[in-house]
């Protein structure tokens, strides 16, 4: 038995059309590296890198814009998994992931390694586990795809109410981190910057919506992985003289243990609980050797960071909301798979920049004057990246602070390269954020009008009006955060990690149970997800404002430790002492085990509208 | 679609794939971190063997669990005639 797909294929013109954009951006880097050799100055470099660049994702955002109701939401359920995958990875980082990542592994070395660890694993347990299904199912959100489960209207309405606030906080935080850079590199005061990217982001997914997101996020990609992967392939051959870095940088580790002991770190006593001082922002000496194992946290909290980071990514309403754009189940395993890949090649060359970054500035900067270290460094100062001590004539590592979001920023720098790669990189910072940033955008508009909003609609299918609200919530929702950024700022790796916990305790039960456990019923998934969200953020408000003292010595930045457990018992409690469902939702889930064949969501939109025609006949 | 009857066996070999793809990153992360202390005298391309397992081993494992399940899932699936891309 052969099932066939009714979607369009995609275009096959796309392949040609992605490497042309990579292709303008490799040129332009050329071109720029010959103009900066010839002499012009670096403000104009600066402008003409960083100013293209978004132009060109300007150009496809407006390119993409549509009028087409499925395309808007769903993108025609035609995207190749190629950039699925590409989109994947780079939402799943973020520019916040990105940058203090690699701050975490410059200053805390091996702490540094669960955060990478569960990033990672919370991408293979996706794709396990939930993309798959949650493709077939076929739904436009998750709220959607939990309501049409259930059949539950109070359950949609629910889960998307709860799962606003961890996007909203994820936009806060790519927002804050995205003006930074972009106030650095305009030089203007940070109410602009802010405004000026949150304006961006807006307009990244007010054209096409979906599809405006996937194709910009498709070079967004491309440039973000450009500026991470090929530097540090440059640095290890003028460094060690052998390519593939992500393998090869042990031979550097010896060197580096003995210069850190030369110039007086000693490894920090290790305490428990600590995770605090991990994720620490501002400018800030190094401190601890790189290979210490277990310095500010213990193994159990190795473990426990791993789990609660997995569970926040693989639930996380921004990344599934992508798959339902996909063609069919294999393409999206297929999807989730390029996503792993990318996204391991990312985590496994942030330590490659880190130790090289920590090795060069012990190598080459030590002992230098102030004035000796290169002339773009300026430009980190000014924007309050790091801190040199004007007032040495030698400079040690006491007198260079070196802020957690500026290690991955300072490797160009480090090694003496051209500026130009440095522009690079802050680009494809900037490109990360907007990409993370636009996607939590699109998805708490498209939930807010089409599981909060639309409560009440006769379900029978999309139409442009909720297109256009989707498209002014998403410049209200955009201007909410820009506001919230220049109200508070709170640092971003803190609220990127609030996300994450919060999103596992709301999502993670939920979603594994409606797929995996067919008794699962609509009581225990509300159950499960208010008192996962109840515990969590409870926790987390009650320690961190000090009503509460920390259970178990755990940090409140862990918080999903205890709602995770509280909202699978809550689950599976309520659901088995309320009534097993009915035939209707055991067939339902049967239906979404098996891959192939019409996703379910537009099989039920296709029975409800034939039958509104019907009645509509017989009047 | 699929008949009941044969959507059992599909979901059994669907569940045990999917177990014994997410078994050997667990074994992994716990074996590597409850035997750290003897793990961390050996040392692998200049890498101490603790950290290289966790970092490269767990990244890499990550990628090869996706790529290989990917396959052996196609496989079931055109087993049951019910690959979705025939």
């Amino acid at each position: 038995m052969t099932l066939h797909t009714q979607y369009r294929r995609a275009n096959p013109r796309l392949g040609i059309y992605f490497s042309i954009f990579a292709a303008i951006v490799i040129g332009l880097i050329f071109f720029l590296l010959i103009i900066e050799q010839l002499g012009a100055d670096e403000l104009s470099i600066r402008f003409v890198m960083i100013g293209s660049v978004l132009g060109l994702f300007a150009l496809i955002a407006v390119l993409a814009f549509t009028l087409d109701v499925t395309d808007f939401f769903v993108v025609g359920h035609r995207v190749p998994a190629f950039f699925n995958g590409l989109g994947l990875s780079v939402t799943a980082l973020g520019s916040v992931g990105a940058l203090s990542l690699t701050g975490i592994f410059f200053h805390g070395g091996f702490d540094a390694l669960p955060l990478a660890m569960g990033l990672m694993a919370g991408m293979v347990l996706m794709g396990l586990l939930i993309a798959p299904y949650f493709s077939k199912f076929g739904a436009y959100t998750v709220p959607g795809y939990l309501g049409g489960r259930f059949n539950s209207r109070v359950l949609r309405f629910t889960f998307a109410f709860l799962v606003i606030l961890p996007c909203f906080i994820f936009l806060l935080a790519e927002i804050q981190i995205g003006s930074a850079l972009l106030g650095m590199v305009i030089d203007r005061s940070p109410d602009v910057a802010i405004k000026a990217f949150t304006g961006l982001v807006a307009f990244m997914i007010v054209w096409g919506g979906a599809r405006g997101l996937i194709w910009t996020n498709g070079a967004q990609g491309i440039v973000s992985l450009i500026a991470i992967l090929v530097l540090p392939v440059i640095a290890a051959v003028l460094l060690t003289n052998l390519p593939v870095p992500q393998i090869t940088y042990g031979t550097l580790l010896d060197d580096l243990s003995r210069l850190e002991s030369e110039y007086g770190l000693r490894p920090i006593t290790a305490q428990s609980g600590n995770i605090g001082e991990l994720l620490e922002m501002g400018a800030r000496n190094l401190e601890k050797p790189y290979l210490q194992a277990f310095g500010s946290i213990d193994r159990i909290e190795f473990i426990l960071i791993i789990a609660t980071l997995m569970a926040g990514i693989s639930a996380a309403p921004h990344m599934l909301v992508r798959l339902s754009t996909a063609s069919g189940v294999s393409e999206i395993r297929r999807g989730v798979g390029w996503g792993a890949l990318f996204l391991g090649l990312i985590l496994l060359t942030i330590p490659v920049i880190a130790v090289f970054v920590r090795y060069s500035i012990f190598d080459k900067w030590v002992g230098l004057t102030p004035d000796q270290l290169p002339q773009i460094l300026d430009m980190f100062t000014r924007a309050g990246f790091i801190n040199v001590d004007q007032n040495t004539d030698n400079l040690s590592i006491a007198d260079l602070e070196i802020s957690r979001e500026a290690a991955l920023l300072l490797f160009p720098a480090v090694h003496d390269f051209p500026e130009i790669f440095t522009h690079l990189v802050v680009a494809g910072m900037i490109a990360m954020a907007l990409a993370a940033a636009s996607a939590h955008l699109m998805a708490m508009s498209t939930m807010v009008t089409l599981d909060i909003g639309s409560i009440g609609e006769e379900d029978i299918g999309h139409n442009l009006r909720q297109t256009v609200i989707v498209r002014v919530l998403m410049v209200i929702f955009g201007g909410l955060a820009g506001w919230g950024v220049l109200s508070w700022r709170i640092d971003p790796l803190e609220l990127f990690v609030y996300g994450l916990q919060l999103t596992s305790a709301i999502g993670f039960p939920v979603m594994i149970l409606s797929i995996w456990w067919k008794r699962f019923n609509h009581w225990g998934a509300l159950a499960g997800m208010i008192s996962g969200f109840t515990v969590t953020l409870g926790y987390m408000v009650s320690v961190k404002m000090g009503y509460a003292p920390e259970l178990l010595g755990l940090d409140h930045r862990l918080a999903a430790i205890f709602g995770l457990p509280a909202g699978f018992a809550a689950a599976i409690f309520v659901s088995l002492l309320t009534p097993a469902p009915g035939t209707e939702q055991i067939e339902l889930v049967r239906d979404m085990r098996i891959p192939g064949g019409e996703t379910l969501y537009d099989r039920t939109m296709r029975f409800a509208r034939l039958k509104a025609q019907r009645t509509q006949n017989r009047k | 679609m699929l008949d009941l009857k044969y959507r059992r066996p599909y979901w059994r070999e669907t569940r045990t794939l999917m177990l014994r793809f997410i078994a050997p990153g667990a074994v992994l992360v716990l074996g590597t971190l409850l035997f750290w202390e003897k793990i961390s005298a050996f040392s692998f391309i200049g890498f101490p063997l603790g950290y290289f397992l966790l970092m490269h081993g767990f990244i890499i494992l990550g990628i090869v669990v996706m790529a290989w399940h990917g396959v052996a899932q196609g496989r079931i699936d055109r087993r049951h005639g019910i690959h979705g891309d025939e």
